[in-house]
């Protein structure tokens, strides 16, 4: 991250700055009894390079609590992650992050 | 009905019954003619209220992106099924391995459409499939499980 004073007089990294004072959100997966859960693993592992152990952690908290936050960040990149999971038919959406 | 790995990557299906090709060659087509189904196949990306812009965004940006790369999807698992090779009582079909991730997403479509369109609760979708089919749901019950049998096949694939 740029310093305060670095990043006078370059408005792309004010535009930055900015985005990054936005709420995060988060992108939440929701239960689903049809997708496999071996299915729902492999999707993490693709969409967000999770390594397997944490992919099945997630799929797990799913599967036993109804849902998992998977991602949080900036809203835009949100919205990708969310459209990247309903490609493959998983239930996801975004919500803000408390 | 045997499976096998092909030498250039992918899964061989061979001495497969008429029944089960003929339920093979349904999956592009699997319960998808219902609001039901079209509406799990395109969820609301938020569950706010407040987030009404973003759900018509979404309708007009986002789900026709998705329709599309479902639609050539299924391109693909027609293509695989054209060329099913069909004997005098068994068949017998090739996935090749650059098909396999296509295979997942269609064969998800038809299981979720199906699940979708008959209401299938989730002890339905956990209890053993229906001996006897009688009816159109027990017809999807059994497309449901069989579905995922090979999803299951594939991801093992996948996976090593």
């Amino acid at each position: 991250m740029n310093t305060f004073a670095e990043s006078i007089g370059n408005p792309e990294t004010d535009i930055d700055s900015l985005a990054d004072l936005d709420v995060p959100w988060s992108v939440v997966v929701h239960n689903d009894p049809v997708n496999l859960m071996s299915y729902v693993t492999l999707v993490f592992r693709r969409v967000f390079g999770f390594p397997r152990e944490k992919a099945e952690s997630h799929m797990l908290e799913v599967h036993h609590k109804g849902r998992s936050i998977v991602w949080s960040g900036p809203r835009e990149r949100a919205e990708f992650y969310v459209q990247q999971l309903h490609s493959h038919l998983l239930l996801a959406t975004i919500e803000r992050s408390f | 009905m045997e499976y096998y790995h092909l030498k250039r990557g992918g899964v061989g299906l061979r001495n497969i019954p008429r029944s089960l090709a003929d339920l093979l060659q349904s999956i592009p087509r699997a319960g998808r003619n219902s609001e039901k189904a079209e509406a799990r196949l395109y969820p609301s990306p938020s569950l706010d209220p407040e987030e009404n812009d973003l759900r018509q965004d979404w309708k007009t940006v986002v789900e026709p992106d998705l329709q599309q790369h479902f639609q050539e999807e299924r391109s693909v698992v027609e293509s695989d099924l054209r060329n099913m090779k069909e004997g005098e009582t068994t068949c017998s079909l090739e996935i090749p391995l650059r098909h396999i991730d296509s295979w997942l997403n269609v064969l998800n479509q038809a299981r979720l459409s199906l699940a979708a369109e008959f209401d299938f609760t989730e002890r339905e979708l956990s209890a053993p499939g229906p001996i006897k089919i009688r009816n159109d749901r027990d017809l999807a019950l059994l497309q449901i499980n069989f579905f995922a049998a090979i999803q299951h096949l594939l991801i093992e694939e996948l996976e090593g």
